[in-house]
C-alpha cells in the first residue's frame, strides 16, 4: 500500500495549479491512444482554442499504467510558457472541465454554465450507453439487438430533444448565444459517434440544426488544420478499425 | 442568475420516480446540507416527458425566498455540480476542484459500467460472466481511492479536512461494491474507505433523511427493481 499522494495530487504543488490554471500560453502533451474515442473532443477544445499541443501514444502502455492515477488514459500534461510549472490532470471528464475553463468554453455566469453543463452530461450519457452497449460489444446477436434498442431509444431522444434546444436558439451552431462552448464541440462530436452506428442517422432533414453546430466547429480554422493532419487521419483510420467509424 | 446561485434558504423540489437511483446522491446532498427538499413523482410520467428538456429526470425547480424566481434545472451531473457549489461541497479552489473530478469522474465510471453491464444485464449467464471483469475494475478503484484517502490522513476525506461531493459518491460506492461482493471493503483490506463511508453515514441530518419511511421506500423500491438499496 502506497502512502503517498500521488503525484497528480499532491497538495504541494496547489499554489503553482491554480497560477497556471488560469494561463492560456501553455503547451500541451495529450497522453491517449491512437484513435479518437474519449480522447476526440480534449483534442478538438485544444484546437480550437489555438493551444500548443501534442498528442503522445504510450510505447509500453501496460509498464505505464500502473504509474497512473486511476490505470487509464487519457491523461493531460501542462508545460507553463516559462518552462518552470508542469501539471498533469487525469480522467477525461476532469481534462475537459479543466481545459473548458480555461478556455472560456464553460460559460460566462452561473447560469450558463448550468445550461452547459446540462447539455455536456446529456451528450456524455448517451457516448457511455453507446460505448458500453454498442462500440465494445463484440458478439454481432447483441450489437445488432444494441444498434435497435439505441436508434430507437436514447439516440432518437437525445437527436430530438437536442434539435429542439438549438432551434430554439436560432440554429445557428450554438447552444448558447453565438458563443462556442463545451456543449456545441461534445454535440459535433455525438453527431460522429451516432453516425458510427448508423450512418445516415444524422441527415441535413432529420438533424439539420445538430448539423449546424458540427459544421461550425469543423469550420474553426485552427481545428480545420487539425482535422487535415496525418495525425487525425491514422486517428480516423484506428478508430474505424476497433470501434467501426472514424 | 450569479448571486442567486449561492442562496441556500431556497424552496426545492426534486421530480424524479420513487426509488434511489440517481436521485439518491442529489437527496443526500441537501439532507447533508439541512436542507428541505420535497420529492416529487411524476403522475403520469410519459405525458410530462416531452416537456422536459432531455426527457428525463431528475429535474430540480428551485424557487428564491422571495418567491420571485424559479429556476429549473435537468440532468442529474448539472444537479449535482450546482448543488455542490452551492452548498460549498466542490473544493475551494481549481487544484481541489480538479482533484475532487476527477475522483467523482473515476468513480461515475465505475458506477456507469456496473450499471450497464451488470445491473440492467438480464441473461444470467451475461451478469456472471460481468462479475469477473467487473471485480478487476473494483479492485483498481480500491487501491487508487485508499491511496489518496491514506496519503489525505485517513480522516475519512479526499481533500483536506472538508466533506466534498467526492467523499459522498465514494460513500455510495463502497454500498455498490459491497452489493456485488461483501467482503472486498473491510476494515483490514480498505480502511481508509470505510473510514469515508462511516463519515458520511453519521451526518446527523443524513442519518435523520435514511430514518424517514420515505426514504425507506425509496430504498425497497429500488431493491426489488435493481437487487441493491
Amino acid at each position: 500500500m502506497v502512502h503517498t499522494f500521488h503525484p497528480y495530487f499532491d497538495p504541494a504543488q496547489a499554489a503553482a495549479f491554480n497560477e497556471i490554471a488560469i494561463e492560456k500560453d501553455s503547451t500541451f502533451e495529450f497522453r491517449y491512444f491512437p484513435l479518437h474515442g474519449y480522447g476526440a473532443a480534449t483534442r478538438v477544445i485544444l484546437a480550437a482554442s489555438g493551444a500548443k499541443f501534442s498528442n503522445v501514444v504510450p510505447t509500453d502502455w501496460a509498464a505505464e499504467k500502473p504509474h497512473t492515477p486511476f490505470g487509464v488514459m487519457p491523461l493531460l500534461r501542462e508545460i507553463s510558457a516559462d518552462g518552470k510549472t508542469t501539471i498533469n490532470i487525469a480522467e477525461s471528464d476532469a481534462i475537459e472541465r479543466y481545459l473548458a475553463e480555461k478556455f472560456g468554453m464553460a460559460g460566462d455566469n452561473a447560469f450558463e454554465r448550468t445550461v452547459v453543463n446540462s447539455y455536456v452530461n446529456n451528450s456524455n450519457d448517451l457516448m457511455h450507453h453507446i460505448y458500453m452497449k454498442f462500440f465494445t460489444v463484440k458478439d454481432p446477436a447483441l450489437k445488432a439487438e444494441a444498434k435497435e434498442q439505441l436508434l430507437n431509444g436514447p439516440i432518437a431522444v437525445w437527436i430530438k430533444y437536442n434539435e429542439q434546444h438549438l432551434a430554439a436558439n436560432g440554429s445557428n451552431g450554438h447552444y448558447i448565444g453565438d458563443k462556442i462552448t463545451i456543449a456545441d464541440i461534445k454535440a459535433a462530436h455525438m453527431v460522429e459517434v451516432i453516425r458510427g452506428v448508423k450512418e445516415d442517422a444524422i441527415t441535413d432533414e432529420s438533424a439539420p440544426a445538430l448539423l449546424k453546430v458540427k459544421t461550425t466547429i469543423d469550420s474553426i480554422p485552427s481545428v480545420k488544420a487539425w482535422r487535415a493532419t496525418d495525425e487525425f487521419k491514422t486517428f480516423s483510420e484506428r478508430n474505424l478499425r476497433t470501434f467501426g467509424f472514424a | 442568475m450569479s448571486s442567486p446561485s449561492r442562496e441556500t434558504a431556497s424552496t426545492f423540489e426534486l421530480t424524479y420516480f420513487d426509488l434511489q437511483g440517481f436521485g439518491a446522491p442529489i437527496r443526500t446532498i441537501f439532507a447533508i446540507n439541512g436542507t428541505k427538499v420535497t420529492n416529487i413523482v411524476p403522475a403520469d410520467w410519459a405525458a410530462e416527458k416531452p416537456l422536459t428538456p432531455f426527457g428525463v429526470m431528475p429535474l430540480l425547480k428551485e424557487t428564491s425566498v422571495d418567491g420571485k424566481s424559479t429556476i429549473h434545472l435537468a440532468e442529474s451531473d448539472a444537479i449535482d455540480r450546482y448543488l455542490v457549489k452551492k452548498f460549498g461541497m466542490a473544493g475551494d479552489n481549481v487544484f481541489e476542484e480538479n482533484i475532487i473530478n476527477s475522483y467523482v469522474s473515476n468513480t461515475n465510471s465505475l458506477q456507469l459500467r456496473i450499471f450497464m453491464k451488470y445491473y440492467t444485464v438480464r441473461d444470467p449467464a451475461l451478469k456472471t460472466a460481468f462479475v469477473e471483469d467487473i471485480l478487476g475494475y473494483i479492485d483498481i478503484w480500491i487501491k487508487s481511492n485508499e491511496r489518496q484517502l491514506v496519503a489525505n490522513g485517513s480522516n475519512g476525506h479526499y481533500v483536506g479536512n472538508k466533506l466534498t461531493i467526492a467523499d459522498v459518491k465514494a460513500a455510495y460506492m463502497v454500498d455498490l461494491i459491497r452489493s456485488l461482493k461483501e467482503d472486498a471493503i473491510t476494515e483490514e483490506s480498505t480502511p481508509a474507505l470505510l473510514k469515508v463511508k462511516t463519515t458520511v453515514d453519521s451526518i446527523p441530518s443524513l442519518v435523520a433523511w435514511r430514518a424517514t419511511e420515505e426514504h425507506e421506500a425509496y430504498s425497497e423500491h429500488n431493491f426489488s427493481l435493481f437487487g441493491y438499496k
